[in-house]
């Protein structure tokens, strides 16, 4: 680990001063992944800017919905009794979400902006163009067992490796952020980048901002949502593949629907062919598999994970019967 | 003989993937779901990107933007946007950013302290100490105040062998900077016992013989602790997955859940 200088930011402009004047300064927050990255050798920032004293932790009504502070703890969501009740998709996600420790740490916005789990990206002994802008990407014909199915570029197949976005995705959650010029709301779809040649950029925040909180809208979906994480051991692990859902019915109709899947995309997934397709009938066993199947269209998976198609679509299904009270 | 300038570069087989893509979604909202996924499934087999590309494009103009199709932002596009892998200043790029300190871009000097005096209050006892802010708090215990009873194992935050309470919450220690826990209360496998009496779970532990080697128990005890505070472990299916930060590679587990069943009976 190279040596970095520590300032810790009373307040809010305080940060967002510290950051624009330190600009190879890293924010942090739980720490759970920057310890982790700077343990290994991948990331040199030349400072931290510790952000854990600003006023943004807890989870308050806003409207009919939540506005989540984005140092609030993964563990403080995941035992709301409103998130539980309102926004079960985001409970069960954070439930699953890495291990209890972990999930006393680790905060909202940072879980956001976590960092891939790609092998190569996480060894800094050899090439990645994420790491290293043109040196290389060993993971197109190496081990990609773990790697996307979507998004990816001839530069990069990163997949994106977080459970809680996947779950704001079907929610239609929004992001508010503030930096020098002021605050903005982004929504959580368009936090993102797709590698493209750029994989080294990420998300698409601006220098010195800083995420503050996470609105949760009320809609007529949002209590009717469900989570799946499918992984090689029952806990604290990564997801092969997982699939979050949120259903409008009425009468047995199913009115509107969001479908998101984890572990699949360089990126948080939207299925929008799965969901056009939920939105015309009733949801039973045949609307499952039909729907399942227009998940994996325009999936390019590589030489160890066309597992991961197979399992998507079985994963949709799954979770639309976990909807319908048929599983 | 000269190139003819007037013929396009080759694609490849994009630009059929894309009409194919775009015919099967046209069938898709007609609700013609035979035609659209064999429409679809041709496209695939040509470039399933474009597929990906024309599905992504649908969830854009259907609701909002994705990141399949970010908003134009022309901060978002330069190269000194600040992604997470954000660049330092213009003209410094990226490679600040690497550990390996690639030739030509030397990396910036640290302009804050990169060593603090601070307070670690543990097992009740307040420690001033001063440290490289690199130090972890798990180092911070075991080679600066000498209480070797916390664990190192992976430094990644994996086994658990760490796991100390800060703030009453079971966390690693090995994830967190000591000067980040500094004036949190922080108690460890030391502070557990009172007065000479060992803490139900430790009784537990020993009566329920849940160790071979010993080396995670610290943290199995840490941990277990933390979840019964948390009023979890109602069942074995509980406790084993409410256990999960915790390895233990000579697979105790069996006993160390008899042990935490036991311990929150007893307490």
């Amino acid at each position: 680990m190279l040596a970095f200088g520590y300032a810790q930011a009373k307040d809010l402009p305080m940060g967002i001063e510290l950051l624009r004047d330190t600009p190879a300064a890293l924010p942090i927050a739980g720490g759970t992944d920057i310890i982790q990255l700077l343990q290994e050798g991948v990331i040199a920032p030349s400072e931290l800017v510790d952000i854990n004293l600003l006023p943004l932790r807890g989870i308050e009504p806003a409207g009919e919905g939540l506005r989540i502070g984005a140092l609030t703890r993964l563990s403080e969501i995941a035992d709301d009794a409103r998130v539980k009740a309102r926004f079960p998709v985001l409970a069960r996600a954070l439930e699953e979400t890495a291990s209890p420790q972990v999930r006393n740490m680790a905060t909202a916005a940072g879980n956001l902006l976590q960092r891939t789990r790609c092998l190569y990206f996480r060894d800094a002994t050899v090439p990645c163009n994420k790491r290293e802008p043109g040196s290389g990407c060993p993971a197109m014909d190496g081990e990609n067992r773990m790697n996307a199915i979507f998004g990816g570029s001839s530069s990069c197949i990163a997949a994106y490796p977080g459970d809680m976005a996947n779950a704001l995705l079907v929610l239609d959650a929004e992001l508010e952020v503030q930096g020098p010029d002021g605050g903005r709301r982004l929504a959580v779809a368009d936090l993102h980048r797709e590698p493209g040649d750029t994989p080294h950029l990420e998300t698409t925040l601006r220098p010195s901002e800083i995420i503050t909180a996470i609105h949760l809208p009320a809609t007529p979906r949002s209590a009717n949502s469900h989570y799946l994480k499918l992984r090689d051991r029952a806990s604290f692990e990564w997801a092969l593949v997982s699939v979050a859902v949120a259903l409008e019915t009425k009468d047995g109709e199913i009115r509107s629907a969001r479908v998101a899947a984890g572990a699949v995309g360089t990126t948080p997934w939207r299925l929008p062919l799965v969901e056009r397709r939920l939105e015309r009938g009733r949801l039973d066993e045949a609307a499952a598999v039909a729907a399942a199947e227009a998940a994996t269209h325009g999936a390019n998976p590589r030489s160890q994970n066309a597992f991961k198609v197979k399992l998507l679509r079985a994963a949709v299904q799954r979770v639309l019967l976990m909807a319908g009270g048929l599983a | 003989m000269s190139r003819d300038n007037d013929v396009p570069a080759f694609e490849g087989h994009k630009p059929q993937a894309r009409r194919l893509a775009e015919k099967a979604l046209d069938a898709s909202r007609a609700g013609d779901d035979t035609t659209a996924d064999a429409l679809f499934a041709e496209a695939d087999r040509l470039d399933p990107e474009a597929v990906a590309d024309v599905l992504g494009e649908d969830v854009a103009t259907g609701q909002r933007r994705t990141s399949r199709n970010p908003a134009p932002d022309r901060d978002a596009s330069s190269p000194e946007q600040a992604g997470i892998g954000r660049t330092a200043a213009p003209g410094q790029g990226f490679r600040t950013w690497s550990a390996r300190g690639t030739a030509g871009a030397p990396r910036t000097p640290p302009r804050h302290p990169t060593a603090l005096a601070i307070a670690l209050e543990v097992n009740g006892q307040t420690h001033a100490l001063t440290v490289d802010v690199r130090t972890t708090l798990l180092d911070a215990l075991r080679d600066h105040l000498g209480l070797s009873g916390t664990k190192k194992g992976c430094a990644l935050g994996q086994c658990g062998a760490c796991t100390v309470l800060m703030d009453g919450k079971r966390v690693n220690a090995c994830l967190t900077l000591a000067v980040m826990a500094d004036s949190h209360p922080i108690t460890t496998i030391e502070g557990l016992a009172e007065d000479g009496a060992l803490h139900p779970v430790q009784q537990a532990f020993v009566e329920h013989d849940a160790f071979q080697c010993g080396y995670c128990t610290s943290g199995q005890i840490m941990s277990a602790v933390g979840l019964l505070t948390e009023g979890r472990g109602d069942s074995d299916a509980e406790i084993r997955e409410q256990m999960s930060g915790n390895l233990c590679r000579c697979g105790a587990y069996a006993n160390i859940v008899d042990a935490i069943r036991a311990a929150k009976e007893a307490v």
